[in-house]
Parts: C-alpha cells; sequence; structure tokens
C-alpha cells in the first residue's frame, strides 16, 4: 500500500520526529510505499485563512494563529495519491482522507491538559487564554472527525481525547518502541547504583524544578540533569539559590516553584559559592555517553506534569534502573508501578527525596525494583508497536 | 465541550473582543471549508484496496475528480500562486547559474594548460633541487626545509591535538550509520577517501560494513594498517579516477572538499558519480562557514584548508553533477543543541526568540554540515 505519512515541520529532530521516522521504515520493510507530506512550520502564511489578524492577536494568541494556519494548510494537503494517510502532530489530523488513521500523540497542550496551569503561571492572561482556547476547540471538535481511527500515543493520550473530545471508540492505544530498549535489553546491568539521573528536553511541562528540589534533601548524592531546553535556565538559576547555605528546604513551595509565583530571586547571586551545588547539567549527550550514564544510576527521576508516554522512563528502566514519578505524571503512572519497578509519589522536592532516599538506603531493593524495571521495558518494542499500527491500518482499510 | 472550562471566558475588555471578532472570523472560515459536501467523495465500497494490483475503475474516476477539485480550487488560495512565482523564479537563478559554471569550465580548461606546464617546471625544479640536495648531503652540508615526511608526521599530530579526540569523532559518526542501514541498494563496499586516522572505517568494521580507506598521508597508513585496517596509500581522487564504473556502493569524504581546488571538487564529484552504483550514496562533510565563528576564524586553523564551500553551492553542484536525493544536514553545534533547533510542539519562541535563535546559529551554531547524495538508482 501506499502510506502518506502527513506531518508538520518544526525543523527540530525530536524524539517524535524519530518514532515517525522508525515507523515509515518499519513499514518500508514491511513492502509498503511510505511517501510523506510535510507542512513546513516556518512557510505557513501569516494571515490563516485570508483574515487579516489584528495586532492583539498575533501578540497574544499566536500559538492559536498558527494553529489555524497550520489547519489551512492541512486541509489543502493532496492526498489522493495514498492508499492511506498517516497523521502526526495537531493539526494534521484534518487532513482528508477516507482511510486516515491519525498517530495521535498529543492536543495543543496548553489549550486542553495544561490549560489552568498554563495561565496560573503567568504565561497568558486568563480571557485571552480562554478565547484562543474556544477557537482551537472549536476547529479540533469539528476536524478530530476526520480520521476513522485513532492510535493515540499512550493510556494518557487516550484517556485525554475521552475526556476533553468524547472520543473513545475509535481510537486504540500505539506503545512506541525503543531503540535504546532494543540496543540495551541484553546488556548486564550495572552493579552500581551511584547518581540520580533526570533524562528530558527540559521544557515547563517537564517540572526539572522538583529535581532539582529533592536533590538538595540528598546531598551525599550527585544529581545528573541531561538534556537542554527552554526551562533550563531558570533551573540553573533554582539549583544556585537553594545550594546557597542556610535555605529552608521544607518551606520552598514547589507548586508555586512550577508556576512562577515562588519569592523573587536574590540579588545577591554571586555569594554563592562556585561549585556547592549537587546537581550537575551535562546538555545533551550523544547515546553512548546517556548508556553510560543510565548504566550506573540509582534511579531516573521523571517529574514531568501529565507526560504524553514517557520514553526516557522506559529506556531507564531497560537499563534495570527503578524510576520515580508522581502522582499526576500522565503516561509515566502506566509505566511505573508503584513500588514494584520505581515509586509514584506526590509531586513535591520532599516526597520525591524520600522515595530516592529508600532506594540509596537499600541497594537490595533497588536491585529488585531494576529487574522488575527491565521485565517492564521488555514489552516496549517495535514489534508491538508494528502490531498495534498495522490493526490500525486494518481497522481504516477495512 | 468547548466552553473554557478550565480558564473561564473571562471578563470581556475590549482587546479580547477585538480578538475574540477575529478569531471567529478565521473559525467561521475554516468550519466552512466542507469537504466531505465539496469535496468529491471516495468510492462508496471503500473496501477495494486503492493501489495493490490494477486500481479500480472508479479509484480512478474518484482520483480524476479529486485533481480536477484541487485544479479548480487550489488557485483560490494564493499560496500556490506565490509558490509558482518562488519556483519559476528559482527556475531563472538556476539557468543563470548553470551558464556562469558553464563558463567557469571553459576558463577552467584554459588554465588547465598553463598548470600542466608550471608543474612541468616545477617537477624539473624538484628534481633539481633533489639533486643538489643529495650532492650537499654527501659533503655534510645539513638540507634545512622540511621534507614531505616531517610535514605527515607534522599533520598527523596537528589533527590529533585539533580535530577532537578519536572516541568524540567516532561518537559523531555514528549520525551517517542510519544512511547506510537504510539505503536499499547495497553501499558495500564503502570507500573513504582521505580516511585519516580512520575513525570511519573502524567504526564501520565494528558494525560489519566493509569499507577501505584511501590516504596520502603516510603516518595515517601506517596507524591504521596496524590498527588491521584496509587502507591504501594513494591520491583518493587518483584512486577514483581509474575505479572501475558502478564498482562501490557509498563514497565519504570527511572534511576533504575544503582542501580542493574547483577543479578538482568537480573531478571528484564526477568520478564518484562515475565509480558508485546506480543508487549509491555519497557522503562529503565539510566545515560549516554559515556559522561566523567557523567562517571567520576556526576554519582558517588547519594551513591545508583552502577555502569553505557553502552548502548550497556544494549541493547545487552535486545536483549538476548528475546526483540526486541530495540532502544538506547540519552537524555538531557549538552549544549541543539539535541542529537547527526552533520552536516544539508547545514552546514555541516569540520573535525575540526567533532573533536569538539566529544569533545562536551565527554564533553557537552547526560548525561543520554534511552532503548526503546519491546516484540514480536506473543509469
Amino acid at each position: 500500500m501506499r502510506v502518506g505519512i502527513v506531518k508538520p515541520d518544526y525543523g527540530i529532530a525530536g524524539g517524535f520526529e524519530a518514532v515517525v521516522d522508525r515507523v515509515g521504515r518499519e513499514l518500508e520493510r514491511r513492502g509498503h510505499e511510505v511517501a510523506r507530506a510535510t507542512v513546513p512550520v516556518a512557510g505557513l502564511p501569516s494571515d490563516p485563512y485570508g483574515v487579516a489578524v489584528p495586532e492583539t492577536a498575533r501578540h497574544d494568541a499566536w500559538e492559536a494563529v498558527r494553529y489555524l494556519a497550520m489547519l489551512e494548510a492541512f486541509r489543502a494537503v493532496d492526498t489522493s495519491r495514498f492508499d492511506v494517510v498517516l497523521s502526526t502532530q495537531p493539526p494534521s489530523f484534518a487532513t482528508e482522507h477516507p482511510r486516515h488513521l491519525s498517530l495521535f500523540y498529543h492536543h495543543l497542550r496548553i489549550y486542553y491538559d495544561l490549560s489552568a496551569p498554563y495561565v496560573a503561571a503567568g504565561f497568558a492572561d486568563e480571557a485571552t487564554h480562554g478565547r484562543a482556547q474556544q477557537a482551537v476547540r472549536r476547529v479540533d471538535d469539528r476536524f478530530l472527525g476526520v480520521p476513522a481511527h485513532f492510535l493515540a500515543g499512550s493510556e494518557e493520550v487516550a484517556a485525554r481525547l475521552h475526556e476533553f473530545n468524547g472520543i473513545a471508540d475509535r481510537v486504540s492505544v500505539f506503545h512506541a518502541g525503543s531503540g535504546v530498549v532494543e540496543a540495551h535489553l541484553a546488556d548486564e546491568p550495572g552493579p552500581r547504583f551511584e547518581h540520580v539521573l533526570c533524562v528530558s528536553r527540559h521544557e515547563w511541562p517537564k517540572r526539572t524544578e522538583l529535581f532539582v528540589h529533592a536533590m538538595k534533601y540528598l546531598p551525599d548524592r550527585e544529581g545528573i540533569v541531561v538534556g537542554d531546553g527552554g526551562r533550563l535556565d531558570f533551573v540553573r538559576d533554582l539549583d544556585a539559590r537553594l545550594s546557597a547555605p542556610g535555605v529552608d528546604l521544607d518551606a520552598v513551595g514547589d507548586a508555586e516553584l512550577w508556576l512562577n509565583r515562588a519569592e523573587p530571586r536574590p540579588a545577591a547571586r554571586s555569594t554563592r559559592a562556585a561549585g556547592a551545588s549537587n546537581v550537575r547539567f551535562t546538555g545533551r549527550v550523544p547515546d553512548a555517553r546517556l548508556a553510560d550514564l543510565y548504566r550506573d544510576a540509582l534511579c531516573l527521576v521523571a517529574p514531568a506534569f501529565r507526560e504524553d508516554y514517557g520514553l526516557t522512563a522506559i529506556e531507564a528502566m531497560a537499563f534495570g534502573r527503578p524510576v520515580v514519578a508522581t502522582s499526576d505524571g500522565g503516561g509515566l503512572t502506566a509505566v511505573v508501578d508503584d513500588g514494584v519497578n520505581g515509586f509514584v509519589v506526590e509531586p513535591t522536592g520532599a516526597a520525591i527525596a524520600a522515595a530516592v532516599r529508600r532506594l540509596a538506603d537499600d541497594p537490595d531493593l533497588a536491585r529488585r525494583m531494576g529487574s522488575a524495571a527491565r521485565e517492564r521495558a521488555a514489552s516496549f518494542t517495535w514489534e508491538r508497536a508494528m502490531r498495534e499500527l498495522e490493526a490500525g491500518i486494518e481497522r481504516v482499510t477495512a | 465541550m468547548t466552553g473554557g472550562d478550565a480558564t473561564g471566558a473571562g471578563r470581556p475588555m475590549p482587546q479580547t473582543d477585538e480578538l475574540a471578532e477575529y478569531l471567529d472570523a478565521v473559525v467561521e472560515r475554516a468550519l466552512a471549508d466542507e469537504p466531505r459536501r465539496n469535496r468529491p467523495r471516495p468510492p462508496d465500497d471503500a473496501s477495494t484496496p486503492v493501489g495493490s494490483g490494477v486500481p479500480a475503475a472508479r479509484n480512478l474516476a474518484y482520483r480524476a475528480a479529486r485533481k480536477a477539485y484541487h485544479l479548480a480550487l487550489r488557485p483560490q488560495m494564493g499560496v500556490n500562486e506565490e509558490l509558482r512565482r518562488g519556483v519559476a523564479a528559482l527556475q531563472g537563478e538556476q539557468a543563470a547559474a548553470r551558464v556562469e559554471i558553464a563558463t567557469l569550465r571553459d576558463q577552467l580548461l584554459a588554465l588547465q594548460g598553463e598548470v600542466a606546464g608550471l608543474e612541468l617546471g616545477l617537477a624539473q625544479l624538484h628534481a633539481t633541487t633533489e639533486r643538489i640536495a643529495a650532492a650537499l648531503e654527501k659533503v655534510g652540508v645539513e638540507v634545512p626545509g622540511a621534507s614531505e615526511e616531517r610535514l605527515d608526521a607534522m599533520y598527523a599530530a596537528f589533527e590529533e591535538e585539533y580535530r577532537g579526540t578519536s572516541d568524540d569523532i567516532t561518537r559523531a559518526l555514528e549520525f551517517y550509520l542510519p544512511y547506510l542501514e537504510a539505503s536499499p541498494v547495497d553501499v558495500q563496499p564503502v570507500v573513504d577517501i582521505g580516511s585519516g586516522r580512520g575513525e570511519w572505517l573502524r567504526l564501520l568494521g565494528s558494525r560489519g560494513w566493509k569499507a577501505v580507506g584511501i590516504e596520502v598521508n603516510k603516518a595515517f597508513v601506517d596507524e591504521c594498517r596496524a590498527a588491521g585496517l584496509t587502507v591504501e596509500l594513494a591520491d583518493g581522487l587518483a584512486w577514483l579516477g581509474s575505479a572501475p564504473p558502478a564498482s562501490v556502493g557509498a563514497i565519504s569524504a570527511f572534511h576533504l572538499v575544503e582542501h580542493l581546488e574547483l577543479r578538482r571538487l568537480v573531478d571528484l564529484l564526477d568520478n564518484a558519480l562515475r565509480a558508485l552504483r546506480p543508487g549509491g550514496l555519497l557522503i562529503l562533510e565539510t566545515p560549516n562557514a554559515t556559522n561566523l565563528a567557523v567562517g571567520a576564524a576556526n576554519f582558517y586553523l588547519d594551513p591545508t584548508h583552502l577555502r569553505p564551500v557553502h552548502p548550497d553551492f556544494l549541493a547545487f553542484l552535486a545536483r549538476h553533477c548528475g546526483f540526486v536525493q541530495v540532502e544538506v544536514k547540519f552537524l555538531h553545534p557549538v552549544d549541543g543543541r539539535p541542529d537547527g533547533a526552533g520552536p516544539g510542539d508547545h514552546d514555541a519562541p516569540t520573535p525575540a526568540d526567533q532573533m536569538a535563535e539566529r544569533v545562536r546559529w551565527a554564533l553557537a551554531g552547526p560548525q561543520d554540515y554534511a552532503l548526503i547524495a546519491r546516484r540514480p538508482a536506473a543509469g
């Protein structure tokens, strides 16, 4: 079959791009012809549907304006040469085709599951955000009717489609495989349980603040933050502030930190002793180096809010490392079984620190949970992912 | 469903009213696109698989109707018109560039004659110098100036110090493996022109690929052979020129093209195309001079670099010489961020961020780029 993968091109090569690439190659391996129809986000017209954009909209609701521009572009994609369309990020689900399968990983999240904290964190004015949200949800409600079937990227994402759009009967779950799991599941697990890892693209929803706060309760352990991202400067600064002597850790409000409502930073930043922090920031590292970091880690801490999937948690598990996630961690809570292969705790620095402390104090517990984690990770194969994908294709072609 | 249950509708304010009016207008237009009524419907019996075997007549009809629909309605969008104009302008530029290249080729042919004459003179001079040196050595006078071998050793040491450790390079080279793995035709043997310290050959060997290095620097050749790698001591261009047609699966050259004059660069591409079998892969990596720090300073750290090769020009040249599926990939950003990092799914930058991104690109962005191209599958 000719499968057309429809995708916005953000000019980045992130985790989702890797998943879509792999899906394309796997489909080709199975004898399908795969073509890609991409909409370059950078080249979109600035006035969607030919309506002049007022300054207020361009300034205060630009995500919604861009989204509408993308919608217009996806509606114009000619899919007549494809037998099946596989759409990806929103709003590519609006692409018209009678046999349209949507590989649905998330909504435009700031208008859905992230909406309330986004406004609470002061990123948008409540009234403005509400207007834009209404517009986005109106078009979504209509065009989410286009795909004949949805493959939700996780149980969490399937739940969101149900919660926000009332879609339940056209949905099954797709569990992306992991190249890291394939490459390392057979490795001998690292014998030592040393540093505490936090691996992510550190954007605001990832809540890396909690990791830094937790590490300050564990001064004898090294915390390593891997990855880059727009929230990292804020987190580094927080790390420096919390490393200053005499900080009352229990007085640090985690929700306030994340929602940008904590005390303004102290003016005298330079007074802190250089190198006093037990948290190290590596930025992005090559795969081989990341594997080394996973191998002897004590555990992975994944503090993200309503994570779509939790691929790094699965990868850490493949190395036999327990994972500490939070009760509002979304997809992460489907991967981590509390007390079995890690811990699911309240979203606070203190609660995360207590869970990490239990593992640090009891290497046997860490080892047991680590081997349970490996078993869990073993199910995240591309074999299974492609079975789920092919079942989805059958659903839309039957 | 559409109510802002999380944020509420908020108090009406003049700006939000303007915003609401605008959004309403766009959303109405978006919703008025009623595809299932306006667009041709697919055949009712959708169970007929389309495209497998001979398509059913009604599928053809459906496709034809879709085509007609697009032809009829698309020009309204203006976008297409703009695209068409853009393509026409590009075609014009391309034609102009072709003429320029043709002129350059003529000039080069003329220069070639002159160069040949000079080379002959130089060779004679060389022979004379060596005769004199030998005579001087006989009478016990030390000859000043560095020998070829001394220079080779110096350059090997220089690479060791400045190009990064072998481990760093090996990790960076892993980027290319998926291209070999994804190739529909056999990419073996991989011939690496200017194989240097052999990191690529070693990586290929460890993954089970058959690979041969071609290297002129004897110090490097000795080092690689001692490590069990297959390397020939030869000039890469000469080697390629004498390789049987369609005898090679993939050709790579890392940090080579910036050492070549234009004529030799064109030769490299011509000979590579000939030596590759149909569908074979070409990989060229070279410094990215659109990163200002590279273009202004770091490029010239290596005294044997001639001039930076602009990614657009190299891509153009590859296409001009007959390669297809020509891609440019920017690599090795100073700050380690993903190449060409831009707005994410829900954290895209403001205009100020975009400006910052441009500055980042110019100062802390990719230091190298790769040109990846293929010989056409047929012919």
